[in-house]
């Protein structure tokens, strides 16, 4: 490594990948970078087995009649569906990958600021996995995801041991998120380089702190909780269930209390990623972006007053129901502002179609279904007929595929770049993207035609008249699944065989696009001047190297962008 | 800390803990007045933990504000959980006095 | 949160300093210092939030059903409590104590004043555990498993009624022998107690561990006044397991 001018020559003989050889070296690694990967490897597995369930459910749902399986298995079925996408794939995903990989690197510092404590945190999500997926041999947990007593605490059929080995599972995930969670709020809070303020990062990193405050508060709560139902279990405590003397509502209390900001944990690191994309190619400042960074905070703020909109229906009080439904419209404020001015950024910007981008405005597209169809649900009146039937199932798909999932592809194909140093086939890119909003649309808007019919969710069965919308939305969940596949195939193809990628392949101008690519071990040769992170004018494009250059770096001669 | 600090803060923890068991057994304030003395003694003690023990007087202030966010957050938990199910209790009960009368025919 | 501790033994490349306890990413002792205290108070923040949960359940049970909570209480021993209170705050001097001793290069005062705490956890587990087996020899269980045994009532002087106790198995037999009035669910109190103290003691077993391996290093002389943080930071931890312990004892002993 050059110690000079690192991001004008980018010399890549001494990167990350290839410091240090070896399994080991992968596998003892303190570099944020690598523990990125491992994070990435991981929800990219939990993505595909969490995928083959859906596939499964789907499949047996063609007909209401028995298909490929039993009842009970197909209660299995659709329980670590959801358990594996939330607890391994989506909360991880973003934050735990992207984040550990791109944080540190936007922040100008050789690494987070406790090396260990993030290693730690993905060895604890690598056990919590194991337990979760070992449930899978003990005749597998049936509760669905929200192991709702007091069948999770005292049913006798099919989920004897599962229920405590899932439970303690997602018990010691939380702790690894717990953990990134600490991790990221003191990296961002000490290790910011001079000159950077507040109000100087990157909008990622407001989006990623704002996650943090809520896994360090919210998901303890989980973990007593879970705590809570083992023991109970095990030992028949009597908190939670009625022939004890328990109160199963309060378990839900106790559920909810983190699983509603569990939401914006999966949510607002998408946001983040998408206001950095939004920005990059419609070459234009990002509009508002004030706004954009309070409403991060304002969203993980008002996420822990809304939680009793989950229980409308099971026996919560009035007059709470009443007041969370209140407060459920409040989340809508910050959401709409953040949608608006990445709306206000794209108008008169110069807009460059490539597969990131493609994805973000699918994102965009996506949440904003997603979130208005929230409307209806947090409404009173309305969410007594839609409780529990497919709507709500179509609704939180919208946000949480249609949202993280967009988003984390935008993420990677902005990134790949950065992290191999190896540009992907645009093509592939764009025909994955293309199946994938169409084969998630194909799947999910359908559910939500006969969620308002009345189809209930998780039901094994349905009347002749479901028919057509189910066998559309399985036929949408082969599309959107083989769409997903492609989107990895297009990444790996690149990190494989894809021509070297420069290193400002998209004239960003936020600190990871100012070393090189992929970066060296230490990130940067120099402690880099924090820049203005929305100013694209302070870029040229070189065309010698195919890449953005800063300004007063340029030849000459380069070409006029 | 200096050491008259130090011993200081043990002292007066000490004292209240004679203090609130002291209460507990001499004085009848009834059920709900003997839980607010005990649970402001207690707090008096966690605050001089917190102050001088955890040194938050002399600290920096952000490390005060995630403590005090994070008792926000167990406040917010336990009031919201208790104002929803002090609500529906007495519907619970009218339902298994109901079942009682009900198992009685 | 020893991670803020970490001595840079990974080779993240060229190191210009010296003092291999200063990690390659932090400019100076004081950078370093001040991140490891951050963290360990948003440690801190979870652990309260933690316990929060136990504290929102007894909150529910206790305001609904006080009665429940006034005759558990008398199961308890308040005098024990009273005096594991003391043990506690007494370590936390200490703890405190070993803080000032690494600030001022004091290592056998450091020693000391670990040596003391560790031994004061030791001293409260120890109680703790006298209480422990007293209860559960006389059947004085969590949750369905309380079936508390004849002498143990009579000790704690639960009101006599006309009610049937019921058997091991719950059954309940009208003929059987008429001891005491039970509040109903009074189990839920027990299940409550053992969850809460049990947590609790689960915290103070990891804070001896910590402890022991700071002892270590102390023995070692790892610490002196310019490098002091994984001291500050494990007492820190300490003085939080004594202030959620000087809410428990209140919250259920001291049961009027």
């Amino acid at each position: 490594m050059t110690a000079d001018a690192a991001h004008i020559v980018s010399s890549r003989d001494d990167t990350y990948l290839n410091h240090t050889k070896g399994l080991l070296s992968w596998v003892v690694t303190l570099d944020h970078k690598r523990i990125g990967l491992m994070y990435l490897l991981s929800t990219a597995l939990a993505l595909c087995l969490g995928g083959v369930f859906a596939l499964l459910v789907r499949t047996e749902l063609w007909g209401p009649e028995e298909n490929l399986m039993s009842h009970d298995v197909y209660n299995q079925m659709f329980t670590l569906h959801g358990a594996v996408m939330v607890f391994l794939f989506i909360i991880p995903s973003i934050p735990a990958a992207i984040g550990n990989f791109i944080l540190p690197i936007m922040l100008g510092v050789k690494d987070v600021a406790f090396p260990r404590l993030n290693l730690a945190s993905f060895y604890i999500y690598v056990v919590g996995a194991i337990f979760l997926v070992t449930s899978m041999y003990l005749s597998a947990i049936d509760t669905g995801w929200t192991f709702y007593t007091p069948y999770s605490s005292s049913a006798q059929v099919g989920s004897q041991s599962a229920v405590m080995s899932s439970a303690m599972g997602v018990f010691i995930l939380g702790f690894s998120s717990i953990f990134t969670g600490i991790n990221f709020i003191a990296t961002i809070n000490t290790m910011r380089p001079k000159g950077m303020g507040w109000f100087n990062m990157p909008l990622f990193l407001w989006a990623v702190y704002a996650t943090s405050i809520i896994q360090v508060l919210a998901t303890p709560v989980l973990a007593i909780t879970l705590l809570l139902l083992t023991v109970e279990r095990a030992f028949g405590l009597g908190i939670f269930d009625p022939a004890l003397g328990g109160d199963p509502v309060l378990f839900q209390h106790f559920f909810w209390f983190y699983s509603h900001p569990a939401v914006y944990i999966m949510v607002l690191p998408a946001m983040g990623v998408i206001s950095e994309v939004i920005g990059t190619f419609s070459r234009k400042r990002i509009f508002g972006y004030k706004f954009i960074a309070m409403s991060s905070l304002a969203i993980a703020f008002i996420g822990f007053l809304v939680w009793g909109h989950h229980m409308f229906t099971s026996g919560q009080s009035k007059l709470a129901s009443m007041v969370f439904s209140g407060l459920t419209y409040l989340v809508a404020v910050p959401s709409a502002i953040k949608v608006f001015n990445w709306l206000t950024t794209l108008y008169k910007g110069s807009i460059r179609l490539n597969a990131p981008m493609l994805y973000a405005l699918s994102f965009i597209w996506l949440f904003a279904i997603g979130g208005l169809t929230g409307m209806f649900l947090g409404t009173l009146a309305v969410d007594v007929h839609l409780h529990d039937t497919y709507f709500v199932v179509a609704h939180f798909h919208y946000v949480m595929v249609g949202g993280t999932v967009m988003a984390l592809f935008a993420g990677l194909y902005y990134w790949w770049p950065k992290f191999f140093g190896r540009m992907y086939n645009e093509t592939i890119a764009k025909v994955a993207c293309l199946l994938v909003f169409i084969g998630f649309n194909v799947t999910f808007f359908p559910q939500f035609v006969m969620g308002s019919q009345g189809m209930p969710r998780r039901y094994y069965t349905y009347l002749e008249q479901y028919q057509p919308f189910h066998q559309i939305s399985t036929v949408g969940a082969y599309i959107l699944g083989f769409g997903i596949l492609m989107a990895f195939a297009g990444l790996i193809l690149a990190a494989l065989k894809g021509p070297k990628a420069p290193d400002n392949p998209w004239g960003a101008n936020t600190l990871e696009w100012h070393t090189s690519s992929p970066p060296p071990f230490d990130n940067y040769a120099s402690q880099p001047e924090a820049t203005d992170p929305y100013d694209y004018h302070a870029l040229v494009f070189d065309e010698k190297i195919g890449g953005w250059v800063k300004v007063e770096d340029a030849p000459a001669t380069g070409g006029e962008a | 800390m200096s050491i008259p600090a130090l011993l200081g803060t043990f002292m007066g923890l000490i004292f209240l803990t004679a203090l609130t068991v002291g209460v507990h057994y001499g004085v009848d304030l009834g059920g709900k007045g003997n839980l607010i003395a005990a649970m402001v003694i207690a707090t008096m003690k966690a605050s001089l933990v917190l102050a001088f023990f955890m040194h938050l007087v002399f600290d920096k202030r952000y490390n005060f504000m995630i403590f005090a966010t994070s008792v926000l957050g167990v406040v917010l938990f336990i009031s919201i959980a208790f104002t929803d199910v002090s609500q529906y209790e007495p519907m619970v009960q009218q339902r298994q006095a109901d079942l009682a009368k009900a198992a009685e025919k | 949160m020893d991670a803020a501790a970490h001595e840079s033994h990974d080779a993240h490349g060229h190191d210009h300093h010296h003092d291999p306890r200063l990690a390659h990413h932090f400019e100076d002792h004081q950078h370093q210092f001040d991140t490891g205290k951050l963290g360990i108070w948003l440690f801190l923040g979870q652990e309260l939030l933690f316990f929060g949960g136990l504290f929102c359940a007894y909150s529910i049970y206790r305001g609904l059903h006080p009665e429940v909570f006034e005759e558990g209480a008398k199961f308890l021993n308040t005098n024990l409590g009273a005096v594991n209170t003391v043990v506690l705050l007494f370590s936390s001097l200490t703890a405190a104590w070993s803080v000032r001793a690494a600030q001022l290069n004091n290592k056998k005062g450091l020693i000391l004043a670990i040596v003391l705490t560790i031994g004061c956890a030791f001293g409260f587990l120890g109680i703790k555990y006298v209480e422990y087996s007293h209860k559960l020899h006389e059947g004085v269980f969590w949750g369905q498993s309380f079936h508390p045994t004849r002498e143990i009532l009579e000790e704690a002087h639960v009101t006599p009624g006309v009610v049937p106790m019921p058997a091991e198995d719950g059954s309940v037999d009208p003929k059987a022998e008429k001891i005491a009035m039970l509040k109903p669910n009074l189990h839920t109190f027990f299940s409550i107690y053992f969850m809460m103290t049990g947590l609790h003691g689960i915290h103070v077993i990891a804070g001896i561990l910590v402890y022991l391996w700071i002892l270590r290093r102390a023995i070692r002389g790892d610490f002196n006044s310019e490098y002091y943080g994984p001291v500050d930071f494990t007492a820190l931890y300490w003085h939080l397991v004594d202030l959620v312990w000087i809410y428990l004892f209140p919250l259920l002993y001291l049961i009027h």
